[in-house]
C-alpha cells in the first residue's frame, strides 16, 4: 500500500481520534446529566403515561386526564402562574436596584455587599418561618406595629389582620419570602455584568452629553443584557419549581410544587404526582423558549436610539 | 471653538497631590499638548476639563464661561479615550450620531453631519458594522468622527494613538494635523510620548507631578530647557548630565567638568563671566556631540574629548555611542550608520559649545533664561 493510501486510510481514523480526545473532558458531565437528569424525566414520563390496574400498571393518559378535569389542579396552574409571571420581574428589578446600589464604589461596600448575601446563606425553609412568624394571626409583629402596639409607630388598623388568609395576600408573602431570599443571586448575577463595562463607556455617553436615565437605558441595559437574560430564564425556572413558600406561607392554596407533595403524600398517587411534574417540566420549557425569544428580540431592538 | 483658561486649578486624592496649582491659557483654535511621564496628571486635567473628574480648587474658564462647577453632559467638550470608547453594541453610525441624537439635532443635519465626518475621515462603507469588526486604525477614527461631529468648543484628546502599530500612528498623526487645519478647533492633546507631541502641537505643556515644568512650543522646549527635568524629557536620546563649575580661562568664561573644560560662546560666556566659582550641572544632547570626521570646520569652542566606545545601539539610520573618557565618565552621543565602530575602538568628539546647556543643581533651572535673565 502506498504510503498516500496509508494517509487517506488514517484521515477519518484520526478525525474520530480527535473528536473522541475533545468530548473526553466532558464525560463526567454528560454521565451525570444522562444518570441523574434524563434517566429521572424518562422514569417520570413512564409513570405519568400509566396507571395502576390490579397489581400491575399499564400504558394510559388517564392521569393527565383526571388531573386536568380536578380543580385543585387548574388552581395550582393558575396560582403558580400567577407567581412566576409577578415574581420573575420582582426579582429581576430587586437584583438590578441592589447591584447598582452596590455598583458604585464607597466605604464599606465589600461589608454591605456581604450583609446583602445573608439571605442566601439562610435555609428557605428558615427565611420562610421568619416570615411566616413576623405575619402571623393574631400575634405576629407586624399585625402588632400595625395596631400601634409598637410606640412611636401609630396605630394603622383597627382588628389583626390575617395575612394567609386571602390568595392575594398569601400569595405576596410567598413573593416577598422568595424575592428577598434568592435576591442576592439576581444581584451578583448583575453585579458582574455591571462590572464587565468599561467605565469609560459611561464616561464618553456623559462627556456627549448623556444625561443618567440616557446613559442607563441607551447605554448600561443593552450591555447587560446579557446578565438579565440570564436572571430572568433562571428566576422563572426557580419559580415554577418552588414549593417552600407557598408551602409554609400560602398553605391554604395549591402550586403545582405543593400538589406534587398532595399528590404522592396524601392521596398516595404517585401517577398523578409525575403528571403534574411533566406538566411543571413542560411550563419551564415553553417559558424558557418564549423569553429565549423575547430576550432575542430585546437584544436586537435594545441597542441604540 | 474657544479659548480654555485653567486657574490655580487643584486635584487631590488622599494625600496624593495629581494637580497642584496649574495654570493654563490655551488660545482658540490652538492644538496643544499635555506631555509628560505615567501619573503626572496629564489625563486628570483632561477629565478635570472635560467634567469627568470634580476640581477641589481653582477654575476652569472655556470660551469666557466658567465651566469648574458644571457637569460634563453640559459641557461642549467633546473627548476621545484611549480605549476609544466605543458603544460594542451599536454601528459605526450609531456612534458616531449617538451625541448628535441626545441633542435632538434635526434628522437631515445629523445625516449632513454623518456624511461630513465619514468622508473627512475615509469611514465610508463601515455604517453597519460594529466596532469589533473593524481594526484599531478605524475604530480611532470612528472616535474622532464621534467627537468631531458635535462641533465641540474643546476637543480632548486621551492618548489616542497609543494602541496603534508605528506605521499606522504616523498616518494618524498626519490626519490629525489635517483634521485640526480643517476643523481649527481648540484641541488639548494628552501623551507621554514626545514625538507625538513635538510632531502635531503648537504649545507643549509639560507635566511633572501635577506641575507645569515648561509650557512652549516644541522648539523651545528641544532647544531651551527651562528645568533639568524638561532636558531629561524631551529629546531622544536623552541629555547628557555632567557636574560642572564655572570657570574663567583666558578672558572666556566656561565650564569645568570631569570630561574636560567646555567652552561656550562669546554671548553665553559673557552672561557667566560674574559667577565664576559657581556649581553647575551641564547638560548637553547627544546630537550635539560629534565624531571628528562629521565636522568639516571646527569651531573655536568645540570642546575636543577622547573617548572609549563601551557600547554601540543600533537605531536605525544612526547609532547610539556610550564612550568612556579617562576619569570613567559615561558620554552618549550619535553617529552615522556609515561609521563601522565596534567597542573597545578610541575615539575623538567634539561638542558644540553652542548647545551646552547650565543648569542650578539646586533650583533645578537653566541658568540661561530665554528673557536674558540669569
Amino acid at each position: 500500500m502506498s504510503s498516500l493510501n496509508k494517509q487517506v486510510m488514517a484521515a477519518p481514523f484520526k478525525k474520530c481520534r480527535d473528536a473522541v480526545v475533545k468530548v473526553w473532558p466532558l464525560l463526567p458531565a454528560m454521565l451525570y446529566l444522562v444518570g441523574f437528569q434524563i434517566i429521572v424525566l424518562v422514569y417520570l414520563l413512564a409513570l405519568s403515561f400509566s396507571s395502576p390496574r390490579g397489581n400491575s400498571t399499564v400504558p394510559s393518559c388517564s392521569s393527565f386526564a383526571l388531573i386536568m378535569s380536578d380543580r385543585r389542579f387548574r388552581e395550582a396552574l393558575f396560582n403558580t402562574t400567577l407567581f412566576t409571571v409577578a415574581g420573575t420581574p420582582l426579582e429581576l428589578i430587586a437584583g438590578l436596584v441592589f447591584a447598582f446600589l452596590l455598583y458604585r464604589s464607597f466605604i464599606l461596600r465589600n461589608i454591605i455587599r456581604s450583609v446583602f448575601l445573608i439571605p442566601l446563606a439562610l435555609p428557605a425553609l428558615v427565611t420562610a418561618m421568619m416570615i411566616y412568624v413576623l405575619f402571623d394571626y393574631p400575634g405576629g409583629h407586624v399585625n402588632h406595629l400595625l395596631l400601634g402596639n409598637y410606640p412611636p409607630f401609630p396605630a394603622i388598623i383597627g382588628e389583626p389582620i390575617c395575612w394567609r388568609a386571602s390568595l392575594l395576600t398569601a400569595l405576596s408573602l410567598s413573593l416577598v419570602g422568595k424575592v428577598w431570599r434568592d435576591m442576592p443571586i439576581s444581584m451578583l448575577i448583575i453585579l458582574a455584568g455591571l462590572n464587565g463595562i468599561d467605565p469609560e463607556l459611561l464616561d464618553a455617553a456623559k462627556s456627549m452629553g448623556a444625561s443618567l436615565r440616557q446613559r442607563f437605558f441607551r447605554v448600561i441595559v443593552p450591555l447587560i443584557i446579557p446578565s438579565i437574560s440570564v436572571v430572568v430564564l433562571l428566576r422563572s425556572v426557580e419559580m415554577w419549581k418552588e414549593f417552600i413558600f407557598p408551602f409554609v406561607l400560602a398553605g391554604r392554596y395549591r402550586f403545582l410544587g405543593t400538589l406534587i407533595d398532595f399528590y404522592y403524600n396524601e392521596t398516595g398517587n404517585p401517577h398523578h404526582a409525575a403528571a403534574v411534574a411533566i406538566i411543571m417540566v413542560t411550563c419551564i420549557v415553553g417559558t424558557t423558549l418564549v423569553l429565549h425569544k423575547l430576550l432575542d428580540v430585546l437584544k436586537r431592538y435594545a441597542a441604540p436610539l | 471653538m474657544a479659548d480654555v483658561v485653567l486657574k490655580s486649578l487643584m486635584k487631590r486624592y488622599a494625600n496624593h497631590v495629581v494637580a497642584d496649582r496649574l495654570t493654563l491659557t490655551i488660545n482658540d483654535g490652538e492644538f496643544v499638548t499635555l506631555l509628560g511621564p505615567s501619573g503626572c496628571g496629564k489625563t486628570t486635567l483632561l477629565r478635570m476639563i472635560a467634567g469627568l473628574e470634580k476640581v477641589d480648587e481653582g477654575e476652569i474658564v472655556i470660551g469666557g464661561r466658567r465651566y469648574t462647577d458644571l457637569p460634563a453632559q453640559k459641557r461642549n467638550c467633546a473627548m476621545v479615550f484611549q480605549s476609544y470608547a466605543l458603544f460594542p453594541h451599536m454601528t459605526v453610525r450609531n456612534n458616531i450620531i449617538f451625541g448628535l441624537r441626545l441633542k435632538k439635532v434635526a434628522p437631515i443635519k445629523i445625516e449632513q453631519k454623518l456624511t461630513w465626518a465619514m468622508n473627512m475621515l475615509h469611514l465610508k462603507g463601515l455604517e453597519e458594522r460594529l466596532p469589533r469588526q473593524i481594526s484599531g486604525g478605524q475604530r480611532q477614527r470612528v472616535a474622532l468622527a464621534r467627537a468631531l461631529v458635535l462641533d465641540p468648543d474643546v476637543l480632548l484628546l486621551d492618548e489616542p494613538l497609543s494602541n496603534l502599530d508605528a506605521a499606522l500612528r504616523e498616518t494618524a498623526i498626519e490626519e490629525l494635523k489635517n483634521i485640526h487645519r480643517k476643523v481649527g478647533t481648540t484641541i488639548i492633546y494628552v501623551t507621554h510620548n514626545q514625538i507625538e507631541a513635538m510632531t502635531m502641537s503648537e504649545r507643549i505643556a509639560l507635566l511633572n507631578n501635577g506641575r507645569i515644568e515648561q509650557y512652549d512650543t516644541p522648539r523651545q522646549l528641544y532647544d531651551h530647557p527651562a528645568t533639568i527635568f524638561t532636558a531629561e524629557f524631551v529629546g531622544s536620546p536623552s541629555m547628557n548630565f555632567f557636574k560642572g563649575e564655572i570657570s574663567i580661562e583666558g578672558r572666556t568664561a566656561g565650564v569645568r567638568t570631569s570630561i574636560g573644560f567646555l567652552r561656550l560662546n562669546k554671548d553665553r560666556s559673557q552672561r557667566i563671566m560674574s559667577m565664576e566659582g559657581k556649581e553647575v550641572t551641564v547638560g548637553i544632547r547627544p546630537q550635539n556631540i560629534y565624531y571628528v570626521e562629521h565636522v568639516a570646520q571646527r569651531r573655536y569652542t568645540d570642546a575636543n574629548i577622547e573617548l572609549v566606545i563601551e557600547l554601540v545601539e543600533n537605531m536605525g539610520d544612526r547609532s547610539l555611542i556610550v564612550g568612556k573618557d579617562s576619569g570613567g565618565t559615561l558620554v552618549r552621543f550619535m553617529v552615522t550608520r556609515e561609521e563601522e565602530l565596534l567597542p573597545g575602538r578610541t575615539m575623538r568628539v567634539f561638542i558644540d559649545g553652542r548647545s551646552i546647556h547650565l543648569f542650578d543643581p539646586l533650583l533645578k533651572l537653566n541658568i540661561f533664561r530665554r528673557d536674558g535673565t540669569i
